[in-house]
C-alpha cells in the first residue's frame, strides 16, 4: 500500500528521495519503495525517517482502514 | 577515536542478501549431499568390479549456485551487498581491488599447487614455471571478475531502471 503521507511529508520539508535516503542511511531506491508501498521498512528506518521529516510514527506509518480496537475485532 | 568509519548498508539489501545467500547455501548443501551419495554408490559398485565417476558434480554445483546467486541479485537490481549495492556510477576502483585480490588469490593457488606436482626433477626450472604459472593465473582471473563485475552492473542498473519506471516519480 502506498505511503502518501511518508511522501507528502518528506514534498512540505522540500526534501529529495536522495537526500531522506542519505539522510537515514538507506538508498534512494529504498525510499521510493517504501513510498511506493513495495517495502515495509524496519521499526528503526521507519523512527529514523520520522526524525528527519519532525512528524510521529502515527503521523507517517499507521494505515487508516486497520485504525480499529482490537475490543471492534473481537465483536466482529 | 575510529579509524575506518563504516558506511551503513541499506537494510533491504541485507535482507535480499540473505534471502539469496539462503538459495545458494540450499543450493550448495543439496548438491555436496547428492556429490556424496554418488562418492559412495560409486565405492560400492567399484566393489563389484564396476566403477562410476562423477568428477564433475561439485564443480557444476559450486558453479550453479554462483550464477543463480548472481541472477538473483541482478533482478532485483543490485550487484553487492556492501554499500555499493545500487551505486549509478560503477566502483571502479572498490572492484579493481576485489578482482586483484581474487586474481592473487587464485594464482597462489593455483602456483602450489602446480609446484606440488611438479616432477622433483624438473625443480631447477620451478621457480620460472611458478612464476609464469602466477602471472597467467593473476592476470586472466583479475581481468574475467572485473569484467564480470562490470557487466553485471550493466545489468543490474538496467534493471533497477525498469524496476523503477513502475514506481511513481519522485516529486
Amino acid at each position: 500500500m502506498k505511503n502518501k503521507k511518508m511522501k507528502l511529508a518528506r514534498v512540505e520539508r522540500d526534501i529529495s528521495q536522495a537526500q531522506l535516503a542519505e539522510a537515514v542511511g538507506v538508498t534512494r531506491q529504498t525510499i521510493g519503495l517504501i513510498e511506493a508501498g513495495g517495502y515495509n521498512p524496519t521499526l528503526n528506518l521507519c523512527v529514523a525517517i520520522c526524525k528527519i521529516l519532525g512528524k510521529t510514527l502515527d503521523d507517517l506509518f499507521w494505515e487508516e482502514e486497520r485504525n480499529e480496537t482490537v475490543s471492534e475485532k473481537a465483536d466482529r | 577515536m575510529k579509524l575506518f568509519q563504516k558506511k551503513p548498508i541499506d537494510e533491504r539489501i541485507v535482507a535480499e542478501s540473505n534471502k539469496i545467500y539462503r538459495t545458494g547455501y540450499l543450493i550448495m548443501t543439496f548438491g555436496i549431499l547428492l556429490d556424496l551419495y554418488l562418492k559412495l554408490s560409486g565405492f560400492q559398485m567399484s566393489e563389484q568390479g564396476m566403477t562410476v565417476e562423477f568428477p564433475l558434480v561439485e564443480f557444476a554445483v559450486f558453479m550453479a549456485a554462483q550464477i543463480v546467486c548472481c541472477i538473483m541479485m541482478v533482478r532485483k537490481g543490485f550487484i553487492s551487498d556492501s554499500h555499493f549495492a545500487e551505486t549509478d556510477t560503477f566502483p571502479a576502483k572498490h572492484f579493481g581491488l576485489v578482482s586483484l585480490a581474487a586474481g592473487f588469490g587464485a594464482g597462489a593457488v593455483f602456483t602450489l599447487l602446480r609446484c606440488f606436482m611438479m616432477d622433483m626433477d624438473n625443480t631447477k626450472y620451478l621457480a620460472i614455471i611458478a612464476g609464469i604459472t602466477f602471472l597467467s593465473i593473476f592476470v586472466t582471473c583479475s581481468a574475467a571478475c572485473f569484467v564480470l563485475y562490470y557487466w553485471t552492473f550493466c545489468a543490474a542498473k538496467k534493471r533497477r531502471a525498469k524496476l523503477a519506471g513502475g514506481e511513481t516519480d519522485e516529486d
